[in-house]
Order: structure tokens, then C-alpha cells, then sequence
């Protein structure tokens, strides 16, 4: 098809599929309702069909364009099924606009540049081969392994066999990291097919439509909910992050666990706030998919999941459904786990040397490499412009104002985040090295996630200071 | 969703705001730079970017070469830089499947020389010999 119409092809296929799955809470909708949901609709068909077929994998299946047409048939299929049998509200709200004429400026100065940034994110994303070497080294080379040979162990499990020596170094012939997940290198795979060639430039084309989707999805949901004055600066602020655009030029699966991650917790939220169970179905798909992008997802879920619970213990009754919600979304990723387990391929993080007292003192230059280096990636301003000192900010006037320690969620996602972080570096056998090559990346998801609820801080406190507020959500 | 801007004004402002952005695009200097990374200005190839220079056009022409199989192994031959060796292992991997890389020579099917200081590693000998690129040969081989 070629670069830009096979990656605008597949896409839009995703995004098909997505509405379909979505049809059980849209079903009768307006049309101008309907696309409002593009973002989540895309989101939820790339997140789903990859995942999907990582669930195959295991089987040996060839995961290539049969195999997509089928589980995107099917799961079409059973959207439009489920639409008949029972409907869930999305419940999609309007927004009230902007009351003042500073006001209404704010926000279309802002929907500029939301618009703007997401135009060049585009156009460069298409004009871009990723920067980094993951990308071609082994996150596609699995996608193209999975769809010509299945998943052959062979090029999976670690072999000392097959070392070759070049100079004085060696190299394996396996995929380097065979813990992670299938589902990034299944999606890149699928551009690379629709595409019908191996253009690099897909995999930043990609980025961009998740982009998108992220910046679409997260207005939608919070549509209505949070004002425009603050909403959309809010999204502005967290997508023209400097290191945010760097990285979704840069091919690797960070970007797409940061997204899915961020809009699980946004939606765990949901559920807890609105008891809505349209967000509680949005958590498991992305929270599913969260865990599917790479081997540290599931347990940044637990963890973002642990603090939300805690931030959340008023409403204790609705954590049952919601930690149930997670152990489905967990169980998708059980046939890869197994097939992990069966054929040998370890995490590179070993849960044994974490919790060793004696190895973690013997590599305390790695506590403290890890605490400054990931602390100055987390606190620059230079790489995340101001999402972290604005949730730190934001948390605390909140807390000092209503002494609920639900504010401090946004910081907590970050200093546990970070504390994670620190944490497998010094237990990772290989963290000196990770530490230098990748901890710009570690920080990303929660960051990211922080991120998110910028407006939802932003809201929360000018309600408080202006009563219900003129131009305040609709509720 | 529109608030109470004149309509005037509203367009006036985004007016405003795409002129700066063009302005800005096309300033010389730092003051272009994000745009100018983010939009990529000099526009990349469809080949990864590598580590070391590795010709791309090369290593498509023997991917297209090598037979369509999973049963088929291939050796990479080449100087003993660890970059080089680092990125030609990648580029295998991308551009070869099915063919799958095995770590002797003895093992293969096909040899992929590489800018190396012979055209084939001992124990080797050429059945059939693709020339894809300056020094760069796909090469079938039987063990000698």
C-alpha cells in the first residue's frame, strides 16, 4: 500500500474494531457522538487485536494478515453481538463553554496547539526512522519472526551456543530482553504487512496515531467532567513535553505502556468516582494491554492500582470489582507466561536478588546511581516542561485545603514510580548499563500518568476555590 | 463548546497563532529547533538507523536473495569490529527471516561477507556467489 496509506489503513481498520467493541455503549449514539470516541475506539482496537493474537502466539499460530483479519473479524463480531444483548452507558457528557471571552481564548489558544502540536507529530512521524536501535534490533524482528516462523523458541530462549564474537565482544543470536510481551512487536509487525514493506518510518507513524488516540481519548473521557479552560491546557501541557515527543520518535515500547498505563488508572479512577462501568471495561482492555507492552507493565499496574486503592479507601466497596477487573486483565497475558516458563526465557529481573540483603549490598553503587540518575530525569523540566513540580503542586494545595490524601495520588504515581525504579536497577545484574542506556525511558509511564490528572487536579481545586464556578463541567 | 468570542475574533486569533507558528517553523537558528526535530526537516530513509555504517541497500538485496525458509541458516562474515558485528546481527534478524542465524560457519547454509578480510571464513567453500554490494557478498556455500 506504501508508507502513509497502509499505516492510515490499519488504523482505521483498529479503529473499526474498536467502535464495534465499543457499540455495546454507543449503540444509538449521534454521529457526532460517535466521533468523539475515535481516540478511545483506536486505542481500544489496537490495544485489543494485538492482544489477542499474543494470546495465540503461544499456540504456534503464524501471526501475520490471516490471522489479524480473523481475531479483527471476530471480535468486531462479538461487539456488535454484545451491543444487542446488553448495553453499558458511556454516559458522554457536553461541554459547557467557556464563560468569559479570556476564558474562551484560553481555550482555543490551547485547542491551537493541542491541534498543532498533534499535525507536526504526524507529518514527522511519517518523515522519521526511529533513533533507537531497539526498535529495529528486536522489537520488529519478533513481529516478522511471529508472523513467518511462530514463536520458535529457538529465537527466544537464551542459548550459550549461539554467542558469535566480533572483535572482543560477543553477541547472541536470539532476540536480546525475550521476557517482553509480543504485543508491540505484533502492531509493528502489522504496519510493516500493510505497508508491504520494511519501512521504519511506520513504526513512528504508528506512535503518532497512538498519540492521537491518547490525546483524543483522554479529552473524551474527561470531557465535560473538567472545564475547557483547564482541560485542554492541561492535555497541552502533559503532549508538547519535550522528552514525550522525543520518545515517540524513537520506535521503543515505552510511549505505548506510558499511554495504555496512564488511561487504565484514569479509568480505575472513573470507576471509583463515577461507579461507572463503562470506565470499569475501558480499565481492563487497557490495563490488559498495559501489561502486554512490556515486562515491568504488570507490575507499574499493581502498583499504580496499590496507591489508587489506598487514595481511594472511602470507597472500599468498589475496589472488589475493580481488583477483579485487574486479575481478567492479568489472565490475558497467562498464555505468554506460560509459554515463558516452559521454554525457559527468565525475566532479566530477578525477584530473588531483589530481595536479597546481602546481594543488594554488595551493589549499593547502583542505589546511588540509580537514585540520581532516574531522579534527574524525573525532576528536569528541560525533558517533562512542567507536568512533575504542577501534580507535586497541585497535590499539596489540595491537601493542605481538604486534608484528603486522595490529592497526593498524582505524586504518589511518581515517587513510587521512581522508588520502583531505583529498586530493579540496584537488583539488575545488568543495571549499570540499563541505568545509562535507559532510564530516560523508565520514567516515562509515570510521568505520564501524573500527567493525566493534571486536569482532574486543575478542576477539583478551582471548584473548591469558586463553589460550583461559572463555566465549571456539567454534571 | 464555543464560548462568547466573536467568531471574528476567534478566527483572527487561530489566524494569529498558525502565522506565528509558520514564523516560528521557518526561523533561523534555535528558535526553529523543536520544530524542526519534530517535524524531521531533512526527512529519513525507510532503512533503520544504524550504529555502524551498514550499507541498507546491501543487506535489502540479500534478504531478497535468500530463500523463503525457515530451514535455511546463514553466517555473518566480517571484520572484527563488535558494532559492526552488533548491527549486521540486527539487520539479520530484520531483513532475513525466515532464515535464521547460526554461529559457525560449518552450521551454514549461506554466508553473508561483510567488508570482510576474506571472502569466506575457513572451512567454507563457495557454491554460488551474489554480489550485493561494494565487499558485501551473499554467497552459498557446501562445507569444504
Amino acid at each position: 500500500m506504501g508508507l502513509v496509506a497502509g499505516v492510515v489503513a490499519l488504523n482505521a481498520l483498529l479503529a473499526a474494531v474498536g467502535y464495534c467493541v465499543l457499540y455495546p455503549a454507543l449503540r444509538g449514539r449521534s454521529a457526532l457522538t460517535y466521533a468523539s470516541y475515535a481516540g478511545v475506539a483506536l486505542l481500544m482496537g489496537a490495544g485489543l487485536v494485538p492482544l489477542v493474537l499474543s494470546m495465540l502466539a503461544p499456540t504456534g499460530l503464524h501471526i501475520g494478515l490471516p490471522a489479524f483479519a480473523v481475531v479483527a473479524a471476530v471480535l468486531a463480531a462479538v461487539g456488535l453481538v454484545a451491543g444487542r444483548v446488553f448495553r453499558l452507558d458511556a454516559d458522554p457528557r457536553r461541554a459547557v463553554p467557556p464563560a468569559g471571552r479570556l476564558e474562551d481564548a484560553v481555550v482555543t489558544v490551547a485547542a491551537f496547539g493541542i491541534v498543532a502540536v498533534l499535525g507536526i507529530v504526524l507529518v514527522g512521524g511519517f518523515r522519521s526512522s526511529p533513533w533507537l536501535d531497539d526498535t529495529w534490533y528486536f522489537w520488529l524482528p519478533k513481529g516478522r519472526a511471529l508472523d513467518l516462523v511462530g514463536l520458535d523458541p529457538r529465537l527466544w530462549s537464551p542459548n550459550p551456543h549461539l554467542h558469535v564474537l566480533f572483535g572482543n565482544d560477543y553477541e547472541s543470536l536470539w532476540f536480546i530482553r525475550p521476557d517482553n510481551p509480543l504485543w508491540w512487536s505484533i502492531l509493528l509487525n502489522l504496519d510493516m504487512r500493510f505497508v508491504g514493506s520494511i519501512d521504519m518510518r511506520a513504526v513512528n507513524g504508528e506512535l503518532a496515531f497512538l498519540m492521537i488516540g491518547f490525546v483524543g481519548a483522554a479529552a473524551r473521557l474527561l470531557w465535560g467532567r473538567v472545564r475547557l479552560s483547564i482541560l485542554l491546557p492541561a492535555l497541552l501541557v502533559l503532549l508538547s513535553a519535550p522528552e514525550f515527543l522525543r520518545q515517540a520518535q524513537g520506535g521503543d515500547a515505552d510511549v505505548p505502556l506510558a499511554i495504555y498505563l496512564a488511561l487504565a488508572i484514569l479509568c480505575a479512577v472513573g470507576w471509583l468516582a463515577l461507579r461507572s462501568r463503562f470506565a470499569l471495561a475501558l480499565f481492563v482492555v487497557f490495563a490488559a494491554t498495559a501489561i502486554a507492552v512490556k515486562s515491568e507493565g504488570v507490575l507499574e499496574l499493581v502498583l499504580d492500582l496499590a496507591i489508587v486503592s489506598v487514595a481511594a479507601w472511602r470507597a472500599r466497596r468498589a475496589l472488589l470489582p475493580l481488583w477483579g477487573a485487574a486479575a481478567a486483565a492479568v489472565a490475558t497475558s497467562v498464555p505468554w507466561y506460560a509459554w515463558r516458563s516452559a521454554n525457559g526465557v527468565s525475566n532479566v529481573f530477578s525477584l530473588r536478588n531483589a530481595l536479597s540483603p546481602s546481594y543488594l549490598r554488595q551493589h549499593t553503587n547502583l542505589l546511588h546511581g540509580g537514585l540520581r540518575i532516574l531522579g534527574d530525569h524525573l525532576t528536569s523540566i528541560r525533558e517533562w516542561s512542567l507536568i512533575v513540580p504542577l501534580a507535586i503542586a497541585l497535590g499539596l494545595v489540595g491537601l493542605v485545603r481538604e486534608r484528603r490524601i486522595a490529592w497526593l495520588a498524582p505524586a504518589a504515581f511518581l515517587g513510587f514510580g521512581y522508588v520502583f525504579f531505583v529498586w530493579i536497577s540496584w537488583a539488575d545484574p545488568e543495571g549499570a548499563f540499563r541505568l545509562v542506556a535507559s532510564a530516560y525511558r523508565y520514567v516515562t509511564p509515570p510521568i505520564v500518568l501524573a500527567g493525566i490528572f493534571l486536569p482532574v487536579l486543575g478542576e477539583r481545586l478551582l471548584r473548591g476555590i469558586s463553589g460550583s464556578g461559572s463555566g465549571g463541567p456539567a454534571r | 463548546m464555543f464560548g462568547p468570542l466573536p467568531l471574528r475574533v476567534r478566527l483572527g486569533l487561530v489566524a494569529l497563532l498558525a502565522l506565528l507558528t509558520v514564523a516560528v517553523a521557518f526561523a533561523p537558528g534555535r528558535l526553529s529547533g523543536p520544530i524542526r526535530r519534530l517535524a524531521n526537516y531533512r526527512a529519513d530513509t525507510r532503512d533503520p538507523i544504524y550504529n555502524a555504517p551498514i550499507d541498507g541497500r546491501a543487506i535489502r538485496r540479500a534478504g531478497a536473495i535468500l530463500p523463503d525458509s525457515r530451514g535455511v541458516t546463514y553466517y555473518i562474515h566480517t571484520r572484527p569490529v563488535p558494532q559492526l558485528g552488533h548491527d549486521l546481527i540486527g539487520a539479520g534478524l530484520l531483513f532475513f527471516l525466515p532464515a535464521v542465524p547460526v554461529p559457525s560457519p560449518r552450521e551454514a547454509q549461506w554466508v553473508l561477507s561483510y567488508d570482510a578480510p576474506t571472502l569466506l571464513p575457513k572451512g567454507v567453500r563457495a557454491e554460488k556467489t551474489y554480489r550485493v554490494g561494494e565487499r558485501i557478498y551473499l554467497i552459498r556455500v557446501r562445507q569444504g
